[in-house]
């Protein structure tokens, strides 16, 4: 699916739109680039960002890709065209070029869903991120907050007042969300294994259980490259260092694509003891190993049928650290193997498109703490084990020019079986939809209907529109219900588990405005607004239940309510650029009711969920030499519903880094401050995130 | 430059909060003090107090009069002794001394894993230890440790009796069923008792007999090892055995025995969580057959100069509970906002 067109010239109007009063195909797509379009922004700067308005580009990379290329470029400008603008480039780095991100499921992905907002990540490229966690790399995002106990400790973050467990972390096309626990652990993935793409917002009728919050998209990244060969190292203050190796060899039909990378941190930066102000102490027992590796081999069967399969292992041992109030050095540790495997056959035809897909995920987790005795005098020791079977079909049939069908079938098995849990469950879907677009106008229908352990559960809709008002407006609005089905620990956890418990439902739905200003040739300035609306019922809560148990209930009805605003300033000046980006989002995320007597926490804000969050960024380009500032402000938060707060924290990281090219090749080094004002700050009451430090990064690509 | 200028200074821009500074301190006198353990993972325990004539609570007022010190995670317990009140804090694992009258803090006790009761006797404080499995002893004029006594595993609840220090071997994450007792004089184990599964606190009746309340063995991964726990009654003299007791629900472990003034009624809850208040007039051979106050409590205190029940409901663990004041018969009188998970009081 790699080596040529996965959408052929009539899906290519289908997305790009043909005139709303004209029946015929726009001819020669691929000779029109969007100001988004990767590609278009390879030669062009100033094309990287903006609406989904249609410029031509005048590239100059036009004529250096070929046959296989040609393809890929008209992908890619499809793809952007219809998820729209691609948005704030916090992650992105001005000097890197931006590479294709080209699957099918990207595709499909954004043809359901037209107006989504969406934040993508070029992580193969900045070799900052390469070797940073996707949890560090999402914490960059105003709509993304994190809680972490330290840096490369499990990791959870809400988006837009969803927990972790309320958004889907999507694969290539698998939700990898744990059947345990319901949540993906971000922190164990290393950046540089995939180009992301955030987008919040719910999307549950397409994406199923949990789709609630956003949606991460993890997609297997490939270079134009007959050969490619990438390496980013990263070593800074606390022990922190890191690799990530990216190898790609395509020759015909064949593709195989390597990836290796590790990081560690030893965490132990000072902190201040809240026991005894003004007294400095150095964390302890806070540092990690991480370690990934990832094979892909992708094959073309012939011209319609191709073949691809991965498999996908991820290692952590972590140390737990514990509250700095606790005096003695905590000795609990968290160890995960985790491996993902897939293989997708795709069937590709003019006017049809077919995917046949199969995942299977296993992953093993053991706690252990050593100042833990049982009856036995042992050592508690918790092992648990987690096994999905996934297998799904996708079948998309261009209707008419401006219609499009889709029906999909998935089938999921999840177990879990260890020290607390033993048992499993089914879920087996089925949806479809109905696209109709042209240039103006976009919309789509979504049903989604599921049979969870053999119980038909509601019909779930979801209603997209985009309207180009003109070349530069762009109005884009959504409705859907969502839900989240009980994870296994919440049935099956032992003790407490609750068999009982009803799926978490309800709606959301959002409006976005865009807006892209051109002030003459050198100055483009692009911004949107999007407000957005949702409600959970049977909200589920673990309390201590009649028995002496923590146990899950449904317990609230949770609502939300807030926007985001994102502006982007692009500038050309003498012998570079200026890029500025600025994000805000406001969330007002409120338990609306209870069925626990004398709840406080109605009427409040929901806890750990700040009501603010800004981020900016600035980067400057002077020739070959980069320097960036970014700074990210989150509010005060709510660590209980009775007064418990955390302060609000201002954070600014400047780098400066410097490109060489000789030959084929491309060098970089980058030399970075995090947190340069040394704020003492915490997502977790006395769990303290480092102060000042300083990081070196090494980028090569060949 | 003046476009990057404008941005930069954009970029720069910090923005901070400052607390806004206490209210003058108050002097603690007599009343009720709430013990509130804080939340599990990322939190601080507090102390409350409620003034039985003003019914008004003051929240973390150990925080408030000691420039906002963390009293520390899971404030398990505190014992009040003459001017001193002493806050055994279990994650931290010190015992936090302060003047009762003021709350200013005067010393902590430290040297210890996890500390969970402390008494008071001769200038000399005893601290149960659980996973040590020992029992600390300080010295209060100084707070230097005097020395450590083996006992059995997981030590909870002590109780003074003459010169002997009853400890209750409540088995930590494992299985005791050993009752400690320390001769005071020497600081030497005296004697162990074998009761009921994990022993967990201790009540005297108005013979001067002794209770021990023993919540039985919860094991969480396999429900069926689980054992139910029992009353014993011994004579405080002879050690003999008066009255044992046993209750046969597995899957209930009571906790918080406690006596009223005179010693005629015994008082504890069902669980260790969302409990029910069983009364047991210590004269009867039968233990009740129905709730005295059924609930959802995760607390127990009575107050020997009212005679008043509080029970404590942490209701989400993540908000402030709510003490509920009885009656001596059960009737609710009104209800005390207490702070995160409230789970013991002490009277003065």
């Amino acid at each position: 699916m790699y080596l040529r067109p996965v959408v052929e010239p009539e899906f290519s109007a289908l997305k790009m739109g043909t005139p709303c009063n004209s029946g015929t195909v726009p001819a020669a797509v691929s000779s029109v680039e969007s100001p988004n379009s990767p590609l278009c922004a390879k030669s062009e700067w100033e094309g990287r960002r903006g609406g989904a308005s249609q410029k031509t580009c005048h590239k100059k990379t036009k004529g250096r890709l070929s046959g296989t290329k040609d393809h890929l470029k008209r992908i890619l400008l499809h793809i952007t065209l219809v998820a729209g603008i691609v948005f704030s480039a916090n992650a992105q780095d001005m000097t890197s070029v931006l590479l294709p991100t080209v699957t099918v499921q990207s595709v499909r992905d954004a043809l359901w869903t037209p107006g989504r907002t969406e934040t993508r990540f070029d992580s193969l490229l900045a070799g900052t991120l390469a070797t940073e966690s996707v949890s560090e790399s999402m914490k960059r995002l105003a709509t993304v907050h994190l809680r972490e106990y330290s840096p490369g400790s499990v990791a959870s973050f809400s988006t837009r007042g969803a927990s972790s467990a309320q958004n889907a972390i999507m694969w290539n096309g698998y939700n990898i969300n744990s059947a345990g626990t319901g949540l993906s652990d971000l922190s164990l993935l290393q950046s540089g294994f995939f180009s992301m793409v955030q987008s919040p917002g719910g999307a549950a009728p397409q994406y199923g259980s949990g789709a609630i919050g956003s949606i991460l998209f993890l997609y297997q990244p490939v270079s134009e490259k007959i050969f490619s060969l990438e390496l980013n190292q990263r070593i800074g203050s606390f022990g922190q260092q890191g690799t990530n190796l990216r190898a790609q060899w395509r020759k015909e039909k064949l593709l195989f694509s390597t990836k290796i990378g590790q990081s560690s941190a030893r965490n132990d930066f000072d902190y201040l003891n809240p026991l005894n102000s003004g007294e400095n102490l150095k964390r302890t027992h806070a540092g990690f190993q991480q370690a990934a590796f990832s094979q892909l081999v992708a094959y073309d069967l012939n011209k319609d049928h191709s073949i691809e399969a991965e498999s996908f292992f991820t290692y952590g041992f972590r140390e737990t650290p514990a509250n700095t109030l606790v005096q003695s050095p905590a000795g609990a540790t968290l160890n995960d193997r985790i491996l993902r495997n897939r293989i997708d056959y795709h069937f590709n035809k003019r006017k049809s498109t077919l995917t046949l897909g199969y995942a299977y995920f296993k992953e093993w987790q053991e706690y252990q703490d050593p100042n833990i005795i049982d009856a036995n005098k042992e050592q508690l020791r918790d092992t648990n084990l987690s096994r999905s079977h996934i297998a799904k079909a996708d079948y998309t049939y261009l209707l008419k020019e401006k219609w499009a069908f889709t029906a999909a079938w998935q089938m999921r098995l999840d177990e879990v079986s260890g020290s607390n849990r033993v048992g499993k469950q089914s879920v087996h879907s089925l949806s479809t939809g109905l696209r109709y677009g042209c240039r103006k106008w976009i919309s789509a229908l979504y049903l989604r209907s599921e049979i969870w352990d053999g119980l038909a559960q509601p019909l779930m809709p979801q209603f997209s529109a985009e309207w180009h008002v003109t070349n530069t407006w762009r109005i884009s609005s959504r409705i859907g219900k969502h839900f989240r089905l009980p994870t296994l620990n919440d049935r099956y956890w032992n003790p407490g588990g609750n068999l009982h418990l009803l799926p978490e439902n309800g709606f959301s739905t959002e409006l976005n405005v865009q807006k892209e200003l051109k002030f003459g040739k050198k100055t483009v300035t692009n911004f949107q607004l999007t407000g957005h609306a949702a409600r959970a019922d049977n909200y589920i809560i673990w309390l201590p239940g009649g028995q002496g148990l923590f146990s899950p209930q449904n317990l609230r009805t949770v609502g939300t309510r807030g926007f985001e605003f994102a502006l982007n300033y692009r500038v050309k000046i003498s012998k570079g650029a200026l890029e500025a980006n600025w994000e805000t989002a406001f969330v007002d995320a409120q338990v609306l009711s209870s069925y626990l007597e004398n709840d406080n926490s109605v009427g409040q804000q929901l806890i750990y969920q700040p009501k603010w969050k800004h981020s900016a960024n600035l980067s400057w380009k002077l020739e070959q030499w980069t320097f960036r500032i970014e700074n990210t402000y989150t509010a005060a938060l709510a660590t209980n519903y009775s007064n418990g707060t955390l302060d609000a924290f201002n954070l600014t990281n400047v780098s400066l880094g410097r490109e060489i090219n000789i030959g084929k090749t491309t060098w970089r080094l980058r030399f970075t401050c995090q947190n340069l004002w040394n704020v003492r700050y915490s997502t977790i009451p006395y769990f303290p995130m480092p102060g000042r430090n300083f990081l070196i990064t090494f980028d090569f690509q060949l | 430059m003046k476009k990057i200028l404008l941005l930069s200074f954009l970029f720069v821009t910090l923005l901070s909060c400052k607390k806004d500074p206490p209210p003058a301190g108050n002097v603690y006198g007599s009343g009720v003090w709430i013990v509130n353990e804080g939340p599990f993972m990322g939190g601080t325990g507090t102390l409350s107090h409620y003034d039985r004539l003003s019914k008004i609570v003051r929240h973390d007022v150990f925080a408030f009069e000691n420039d906002d010190e963390p009293l520390g995670n899971i404030l398990q317990s505190i014992t009040i002794a003459g001017a001193d009140i002493l806050m055994v804090v279990n994650n931290s694992q010190r015992v936090v001394v302060a003047d009762h009258f003021t709350m200013k803090k005067k010393g902590e006790l430290t040297g210890l894993s996890s500390p969970r009761y402390a008494v008071v006797v001769n200038g000399k404080a005893y601290v149960s230890d659980w996973t040590s499995n020992t029992v600390a002893v300080f010295s209060m004029s100084d707070y230097s440790l005097i020395k450590k006594i083996d006992v059995g595993s997981g030590p909870e609840g002590m109780f003074v009796k003459g010169t002997k220090l009853w400890v209750a071997n409540g088995g930590g994450f494992g299985i005791d069923s050993t009752v400690s007792i320390i001769d005071l004089l020497g600081d030497t184990l005296f004697y162990t008792l074998v009761v009921d599964h994990n022993p967990h606190s201790f009540a005297q009746d108005i013979d001067g007999h002794l209770w021990v309340l023993c919540s039985g063995y919860n094991d969480w991964s396999d429900p069926a090892n689980s054992t139910a726990g029992g009353l014993w009654q011994f004579h405080t003299s002879s050690l003999a055995v008066v009255r044992r007791l046993m209750f046969t629900e597995t899957d209930k472990h009571p906790v918080h025995l406690k006596s009223d003034a005179i010693g005629e009624y015994i008082y504890w809850l069902d669980n260790n969580y969302s409990a029910s208040v069983v009364r047991k007039r210590t004269l009867d051979d039968l233990l009740p057959s129905s709730a005295h106050i059924s609930g959802a409590f995760y607390g127990l205190g009575l107050d020997p100069l009212t005679g008043e029940l509080y029970t404590a409901d942490p209701l989400d663990y993540n908000q402030n509970g709510i003490i509920i004041r009885h009656q001596t018969n059960g009737t609710p009188l009104d209800t005390i906002e207490g702070g995160i998970i409230p789970s013991n009081f002490a009277f003065n």
